[in-house]
């Protein structure tokens, strides 16, 4: 089963707009974890000795600065390119789902040894084998 | 572009200015020293567009920094173009020490939490991220729930600050 790790950045209201508990995912937000406040490393810590993945908004680029080797079980940058809201993490995540389900359709939440930024128009999944992106396909509802 | 460059060498916030002149003058460390420099060390002029280098304070930088650094020294002509980027993290520790009581005790930063962004005290939640949230028109109710480590008075108490960042102090302009 996949495991996540939500980092205490994230909106958690915009990360329950994905079912991702009703799809029988270990999810661990910070009110659980020992990790609010925490250093970053300690959160990347925290993550990988759970073997979670980590999902964190990272705009900062190379804030954590890792390679897909030192997360084994993945990470999930979030990189919205305007403001960090509810209403944009919200759109991220939903175009996130878009991508793997498309892409990933036989194990579409296999996130081991995988790194991948969310942007507003693709997924870049970054492995040690280089980087592939993903356009994110549009909203069918889109006004 | 203004032909002045800041470096903020410290956390601790002190401020240097660099006339830029004609002439390049790298000052790129030696193989025996250690890798873990402020920004103040280096100097760069002479180029059309400046904008990186180290970061606030105690950054360690990748190895590959330095030996750009190093190459540019060695083979620089008119097209090379360094990119600096100048962190202000060193201003605002600077006015976060000067703050009152309440914004000390509600705001925290640490080089280790967030990038060494702002963030409420005792949260991994910066300061910017909440501002940009009501920018985006999001409720103070959903915001409340968006974060359960935050409290209206840790919001609140938050934007004083921000709100001090963003005025001018006179008695901080230099007499010179």
């Amino acid at each position: 089963m996949t495991k996540f790790l939500i980092d205490e950045n994230m909106n958690q209201k915009a990360v329950r707009t994905v079912p991702i508990e009703g799809k029988g995912f270990d999810v661990l937000f910070p009110e659980q974890g020992a990790y609010k406040g925490a250093s970053d490393k300690a959160v990347r810590d925290i993550a990988t000795a759970d073997h979670r993945v980590l999902v964190s908004v990272e705009r900062d680029f190379g804030r954590f600065g890792l390679k897909p080797e030192e997360m084994p079980d993945g990470a999930i940058w979030i990189r919205p390119t305007g403001r960090i809201s509810q209403t944009n993490v919200g759109v991220l995540f939903e175009g996130l789902c878009k991508v793997l389900v498309q892409n990933f359709s036989s194990d579409p939440y296999n996130f081991q040894g995988k790194i991948l930024e969310v942007y507003p128009d693709r997924v870049d999944v970054r492995t040690v084998g280089g980087v592939t992106s993903y356009p994110v396909p549009p909203s069918t509802n889109s006004n | 572009m203004s032909n002045l460059l800041t470096f903020v060498s410290t956390p601790g916030g002190q401020q240097t200015q660099i006339p830029l002149t004609e002439e390049t003058v790298v000052m790129a460390p030696s193989a025996q020293e250690p890798r873990t420099r402020l920004a103040d060390r280096f100097v760069f002029s002479g180029f059309g567009q400046l904008t990186a280098v180290p970061h606030h304070g105690r950054t360690e930088l990748p190895s590959s920094f330095y030996d750009e650094l190093l190459r540019l020294r060695s083979e620089r002509t008119s097209q090379s173009d360094f990119y600096l980027t100048v962190s202000n993290f060193g201003y605002l520790s600077g006015r976060l020490k000067h703050s009152n009581d309440a914004i000390r005790n509600a705001v925290e930063m640490d080089l280790n939490v967030m990038h060494g962004n702002p963030v409420f005290q005792g949260t991994r939640i910066p300061l910017y991220q909440i501002i940009e949230e009501l920018a985006d028109g999001t409720s103070l109710p959903d915001i409340l729930e968006g974060y359960p480590s935050l409290t209206l008075e840790k919001i609140q108490t938050g934007l004083d600050f921000a709100a001090s960042v963003v005025r001018i102090y006179d008695d901080q302009v230099s007499d010179r």
